[in-house]
């Protein structure tokens, strides 16, 4: 019987793979706030669901997961499946010593007895927000679509009393770093990304980057950070800074011979100003000058040609972002530091906008204004015009109208401006690391998927998971694999959809031995070699991308019995009422 | 070494190996290990492949990929073996004639495909590339 005839099954399975050996720490308390607030928010929005937890290789001197937990009275709408698989059975895998839990095996056996329309497979350390719940219990999820999102890690020290509401407030305000798309980020106080020592502005350039932006990379010469289709920053002029952001820019590989197209956008979407790149130049972005803070997206759109060594698509890196030094008589507070002389009257500029400056001229203590010459030179030193005026009394107001001569639009001027001061010499790519993949023309379909932390929320429609006979199951650490099957799922056809916030994942900080982090990634190796476990390198993982790029097809490491689905398991309930 | 009686094999004399086989291969040692002794299949004109109706099934059928037609062939044999399949080639005078090209194209060596080879050996997992939906009801419930 498949799930869509069974009238009874759930809409949505999550599968968790786990065993009752304490792993990473404090592995029950992380467990029971999973369960917890996936439990009460089930019911809160009202989601269908059953969590399907697959006990894998239970340790003979410990009790099972089911009677180490704890169980509300009544736990529907959801239901709660434990499925065991059995010491035996998992001694006839390799590396059964050294590895105690095969994860990807593991979480296949849950997918393939998952009941709902959509199984979700995650964590046992994983809290989703209420607006994810919400999402979820809303039934608007689709078939054909891989949906991801953004994983938040949170401290490890949740409120002691267990409340699931005071848990989810936790989670909010307790975010330590996030895995998004472009990698894994550390966040400060006001939850923004914290530049790193040496990037791509100065420290006091009033500049955050948001989102699409990522992880700074060096080479002899540069510091350099790629940009996503879409990347977003905050900026708060420095006092000091003319509204005048010098970038500098490279097309990336993957633009090809052509150039890519920049679009700056504002936070309503709306297009500011538009450009082209080529090789790698200095862009001046003017701003309007009564603008001195606000958020932007630059949007880059290019060939978007695959790489031979790295599964990005790499159509632009940004190399510096620096503001321009205001002039000092702009700098000046109030009145400028300059003036033609001891008793000569001062300048003050009030404002300046698209077509008009105003200054205000202001004789000395003691003395008065009886006359003003003004001249207007060009670049040149030329004068273009000279006016006089004679005047009297105490300060006199200046406003200097600018008009311009053209032709070809009727469009409203903008004081946005994308403008390519200067070509610096470009990278050759070609000779480089980031050279195109020798098929790269004819690939027909490359995109680069989410896939940090994949591991802790990959939802499919039940259907999609069989067809693509769910995670590959390989004798090694399972590293990589979880994003492997993401480009599987892709290149059969199915559509990534990334969750954007308030609906977030936040996982649980734990020993950084378990599962990857970035401090934990030495002792992680160090473990791994102790026990002679070989794993999926980096290099290796971009190969396997590269060859379902170029079949156009996924690749499918499972015959029809994954799963384990030849074999029996015994299997226990929490029944819905206790 | 044995021998058969009457057929003696003596070492006439030693030479320095051309090639330091170990050395060379160290950097790569923990794959070999992994991979074993290997089989080589018999791929060459693959155009008679033969198996039960489940196993094609469970396999998924030939590649269905933008791949040269002849590289598709060679993965599926391996797929085949890393699938657990048999291989067995069946000998004279059981034949397959088909008429020769004029102009044959010499066989390239495709770096992919010597690739995906090595990690299936490696892994000892087939690599199947159709996620078509026409085994699913058959094969997988």
């Amino acid at each position: 019987m498949t799930a869509h005839s069974d009238s009874s099954a759930p809409y949505l399975s999550v599968v968790i793979a786990a065993r009752n050996d304490n792993h990473g720490g404090d592995m029950l308390v992380r467990l029971q706030a999973f369960l917890d607030c996936w439990i009460a928010q089930a019911r809160r929005y009202g989601l269908s669901s059953e969590i399907v937890v697959v006990e894998w290789n239970p340790p003979p001197d410990r009790r099972r997961l089911i009677d180490d937990l704890r169980w509300p009275d009544d736990s529907s709408p959801c239901e709660i499946r434990f499925v065991e698989v059995p010491r035996e059975v998992h001694e006839r895998f390799p590396h059964a010593n050294a590895i105690v839990l095969h994860q990807m095996i593991a979480k296949n056996v849950g997918i393939r007895r998952a009941r709902g329309r959509f199984v979700l497979v995650t964590n046992l350390d994983i809290i989703l927000s209420p607006a994810l719940m919400q999402f979820l219990a809303e039934r608007r999820l689709e078939p054909g679509t891989i949906y991801r999102l953004d994983r938040h890690d949170i401290a490890s020290n949740l409120p002691k009393d267990g409340e699931v509401d005071g848990i989810l407030a936790f989670c909010e305000s307790h975010v330590l770093r996030v895995f998004a798309r472009e990698g894994g980020v550390s966040l400060d106080a006001a939850g923004l990304p914290v530049p790193v020592a040496g990037d791509i502005f100065a420290p006091d350039a009033g500049i955050r980057l948001i989102r699409g932006w990522h992880a700074i990379e060096r080479s002899d010469f540069d510091a350099y950070r790629w940009a996503d289709p879409e990347t977003e920053f905050l900026f708060m002029r420095p006092r000091n800074a003319a509204p005048r952001l010098m970038l500098d820019l490279e097309a990336g590989p993957s633009a090809g011979p052509d150039p890519i197209t920049l679009d700056l956008i504002d936070s309503r979407g709306v297009s500011l100003a538009s450009s082209k790149l080529s090789g790698r130049a200095m862009v001046r972005l003017h701003l309007p000058p009564e603008l001195s803070c606000g958020r932007l997206v630059l949007r880059t759109r290019g060939r978007g040609l695959p790489l031979l060594r790295d599964p990005r698509i790499l159509n632009l890196r940004v190399l510096g972002m620096e503001w321009e030094p205001a002039p000092e008589w702009m700098q000046a507070a109030s009145i400028p530091g300059e003036s033609n002389g001891r008793g000569e009257p001062a300048i003050r500029v009030l404002s300046t906008s698209d077509r008009q400056i105003q200054f205000a001229v202001r004789p000395g203590p003691g003395a008065s204004l009886r006359g003003i010459d003004m001249d207007v030179r060009n670049a040149a030193g030329a004068v273009l015009f000279h006016a006089s005026e004679q005047m009297s009394g105490e300060e006199h107001l200046i406003t200097l109208n600018l008009s311009f001569e053209g032709c070809g639009s009727d469009r409203q001027p903008s004081a946005w401006l994308l403008e390519t001061v200067c070509a610096k010499p470009p990278q050759d790519w070609p000779r480089s690391y980031h050279a195109l993949h020798p098929e790269a023309l004819s690939i027909r379909r490359a995109a680069y998927l989410h896939t940090q932390a994949c591991g802790d929320f990959t939802l499919l429609a039940r259907d999609d998971w069989f067809r693509l006979r769910a995670y590959p199951e390989f004798p090694v650490w399972p590293m990589h694999i979880d994003a492997l099957f993401c480009y599987a799922a892709f290149h059969a056809g199915i559509r990534e959809e990334i969750l954007r916030d308030p609906m977030r994942v936040y996982h649980i900080e734990h020993l950084s031995a378990a599962g990857w982090t970035p401090e934990g990634e030495k002792a992680r190796l160090a473990r791994l070699e102790a026990k002679g476990l070989s794993e999926m390198q980096y290099s290796e993982f971009t190969k396997w991308v590269n060859q379902m790029r170029r079949f156009n097809a996924p690749l499918i490491f499972n015959l029809g019995n994954w799963g384990l689905g030849d074999e029996v398991l015994p299997e226990a309930t929490v029944p819905h009422a206790l | 070494v044995q021998t058969a009686p009457g057929w003696p094999a003596v070492t006439v004399s030693q030479k320095p190996a051309a090639i330091d086989w170990m050395k060379h291969l160290e950097s790569d040692s923990r794959q070999l290990t992994e991979i074993g002794r290997p089989r080589f299949l018999h791929t060459n004109g693959c155009s008679f492949l033969l198996m039960d109706r489940e196993r094609w099934l469970d396999l998924r059928g030939l590649p269905e990929a933008d791949y040269p037609t002849e590289y598709l062939y060679t993965l599926f044999c391996y797929t085949a073996h890393f699938g657990g399949v048999i291989e067995e080639i069946l000998r004279e005078p059981m034949r397959i004639s088909c008429p020769s090209r004029s102009n044959p194209t010499p066989a390239q060596v495709d770096e992919d495909l010597v690739w995906l080879i090595t990690q299936m050996r490696r892994l000892r997992t087939p690599a199947i590339v159709n996620a078509n939906a026409w085994d699913v009801v058959t094969a997988d419930r």
